[in-house]
């Protein structure tokens, strides 16, 4: 397996980017509790649709949604390999909206628990914006076996190919990298030029030409990365 | 590492919630220790939930407690979960646990910090091992509720403060004996900081973050798995809560109706995180900002090299800076350094300086940058007897002596 050492832009753009919806219920008539009044929560599981249009809010991107669970030992641990490169899985998931809930969701009464109608609820759903259609893994499946289906999703829900895009998104990341540890190199000579020879030493000029050229050459991939990123959710019927 | 920018002052309104929560403590807190009779706690080896020995161990209540406001620790137990937080309340501080069970660090250094502490713990709490080889939740709980604590001893006595001095006017004014206690989040996932800040706030956060709740209470969350798992490193941790902590205190002390300058507020909360270790350097961040990446944990070294060329933000710019977002690594260094200089140079009366600051006049609304700078540059003359180009001298001078290149 090809280990890569993300640099910090790419460590910092290739992170799931989660959700984490709660319900704000309705509050009761305060109940008296010795000297003082307490907050009571109703609690009440929502109905299907109704929990859907939590998770998804606005956003009609299709719903990525992973369930805690205690004997992961990571938190994404369902989702993302511990043994392999999970950068393409990251990639992938920005053209979903990524909901995770908690650990306690199948409890009866927990708001989001008609998210999971099966009877043997999956940690991983990949589904429509109202959770139409959904694609359902237990947790151990295969990065190939998720890949494909989310290719799949993706190729439903959008006008463009994502797998083109994603071959481009890769050689960009190669490309942060590399200029990140450029900068690193540049950053730890001018410090030490700094100390040793002070402000005024003739070579800080020149690094410091060239840091800028590398900051402005990220910004230009940034750039690139965001427009090509953009795909076409293709129309939505409204249900 | 570090948290994100508190919202701004609280309402009017906030004050009867105070008091409604104030009885309820005092109900329930005197004499004996409090403890909802509905809840029950994972067993506790250490103390067994004994109310006598709790007590004896500094806590006065623990299970179900007023939070903050109208909040219950039972309400976050609905989001988070229940019990998977372990509920404490000490004399100056409400904590909520949820760390999941750790090793103890392989580092030698991480190792000797821990058992330190667990020996003075044992103090409190004689069933408490000082070399175990794992940390049970209920150790960690026990752990950072002596951790806050003595932060907060450390803070009062290094400041020469008296406890009544916490207390805003208006708290004075109502004969209160305590403005609010300090709260501390400690989660093991992410996930469960963000679904608090979701639930009981305004705001969407995933990162550590410190908050003013309109009732005047104060917190700070965090969580394990923070800043891509590095705070899962006990002394990452700690440090990342003693520096959040120093915030707060000094926001809290007196009554919190603006942000002290930078250079003050983190070269304080980097003085008292330092002491613990130097290798995890905590700063604060804007919303949305982007941090530097910091390697080298010598500071004084870098501070000293650049003193000996004239190479270093002057008083007045450092002192000028009050968003975060202006502040990079050489002003927090410099920032740091100058509060060290301070607080080891026992002439300077720092304790009195953060008082007299905080008897800066109060407009209306927010406080305008030019009258807090004012009263900043007329408290250094009164309180330190220096004027900026005299703090860069008296500064540069000790430094010259104290750190070595």
């Amino acid at each position: 397996m090809l280990n890569i050492t993300r640099g910090p832009t790419s460590k910092k753009r290739l992170t799931m980017e989660w959700k984490y919806p709660v319900f704000k219920p309705a509050k009761a008539e305060p109940s008296k509790s010795g000297n003082a009044t307490v907050d009571a929560m109703i609690r009440e599981a929502l109905t299907r649709e109704a929990a859907y249009e939590i998770l998804s809010e606005d956003d009609r991107r299709p719903l990525l949604i992973m369930r805690e669970c205690d004997t992961c030992k990571g938190s994404d641990d369902a989702l993302l390999s511990r043994s392999l490169a999970n950068d393409t899985t990251i990639l992938l998931s920005h053209w979903f909206r990524c909901v995770k809930l908690p650990l306690h969701v199948l409890e009866e009464d927990h708001p989001f628990r008609n998210v999971f109608n099966e009877k043997n609820p999956p940690h991983v759903i990949l589904a429509r914006w109202d959770g139409s259609d959904p694609v359902v893994f237990a947790g151990d499946q295969s990065q190939g076996v998720l890949w494909k289906s989310m290719y799949k999703v993706l190729a439903r829900e959008y006008d463009d190919d994502p797998k083109k895009v994603i071959r481009q998104l890769q050689k960009i990341y190669a490309q942060y990298d590399r200029i990140d540890g450029l900068k690193e190199t540049l950053r730890d000579r001018i410090e030490a030029e700094e100390e040793r020879r002070g402000p005024r030493s003739n070579k800080l000029p020149k690094l410091r030409k060239q840091l800028a050229k590398l900051d402005k050459e990220r910004d230009e991939l940034i750039a690139k990365e965001e427009g090509i990123r953009n795909l076409a959710l293709r129309e939505v019927d409204p249900k | 590492m570090g948290a994100g920018r508190r919202s701004g002052r609280g309402s009017r309104v906030a004050s009867t919630v105070i008091a409604r929560a104030l009885l309820l403590i005092l109900a329930l807190g005197s004499p004996a220790i409090a403890q909802s009779k509905q809840d029950k706690l994972p067993e506790d080896p250490y103390l067994k939930g004994d109310a006598a020995g709790m007590q004896a161990a500094g806590y006065t209540a623990f299970g179900s407690f007023p939070w903050a406001g109208e909040i219950m620790t039972g309400s976050i137990d609905e989001v988070i979960g229940d019990e998977r937080i372990i509920w404490l309340e000490t004399e100056h501080f409400r904590l909520g646990m949820g760390l999941e069970e750790k090793k103890l660090p392989s580092d030698p250094k991480d190792r000797r910090l821990i058992q330190a502490d667990l020996k003075e713990l044992k103090q409190r709490i004689p069933k408490v091992k000082t070399k175990p080889r794992r940390m049970d939740p209920w150790l960690l709980a026990h752990l950072y509720a002596f951790r806050l604590e003595r932060i907060y001893a450390e803070f009062v006595e290094a400041l020469a403060i008296e406890g009544d001095e916490f207390l805003s006017e208006e708290a004075l004014r109502k004969g209160l004996s305590m403005s609010g206690r300090q709260h501390v989040l400690i989660f093991e996932k992410q996930s469960d900081l963000a679904r608090y800040f979701a639930r009981f706030t305004e705001v969407r956060r995933d990162q550590p973050s410190r908050w003013y709740f309109e009732d005047g209470s104060f917190l700070m969350a965090t969580s394990a798995e923070s800043f891509d798992q590095a705070l899962q490193n006990d002394t990452a941790l700690h440090c990342n809560i003693v520096f959040n902590q120093v915030h707060n205190l000094l926001d809290v002390y007196r009554g919190y109706f603006w942000d002290f300058p930078q250079w003050f507020e983190n070269g304080m909360a980097q003085y008292f995180m330092r002491k613990v270790s130097k290798d995890w350097p905590n700063i604060s961040l804007a919303e949305g900002q982007d941090p530097e990446i910091w390697k080298d944990p010598n500071w004084e070294s870098k501070v000293r090299k650049r003193i000996g060329f004239e190479h270093y933000p002057r008083a007045e710019e450092l002192m000028s800076i009050t968003d975060p977002a202006d502040m990079d690594f050489i002003a927090y260094m410099m920032s740091w350094s100058r509060v060290d200089f301070l607080m080891r140079e026992e002439s300077y009366p720092v304790g009195r300086f953060i008082y007299r600051m905080k008897d800066c006049p109060r407009p209306e609304g927010m406080m305008p940058k030019k009258l807090l700078l004012e009263h900043q540059a007329a408290m250094l003359r009164e309180v330190l007897n220096m004027d900026y180009a005299g703090f860069d001298a008296a500064w540069s001078s000790w430094v010259k002596k104290k750190y070595k290149k």
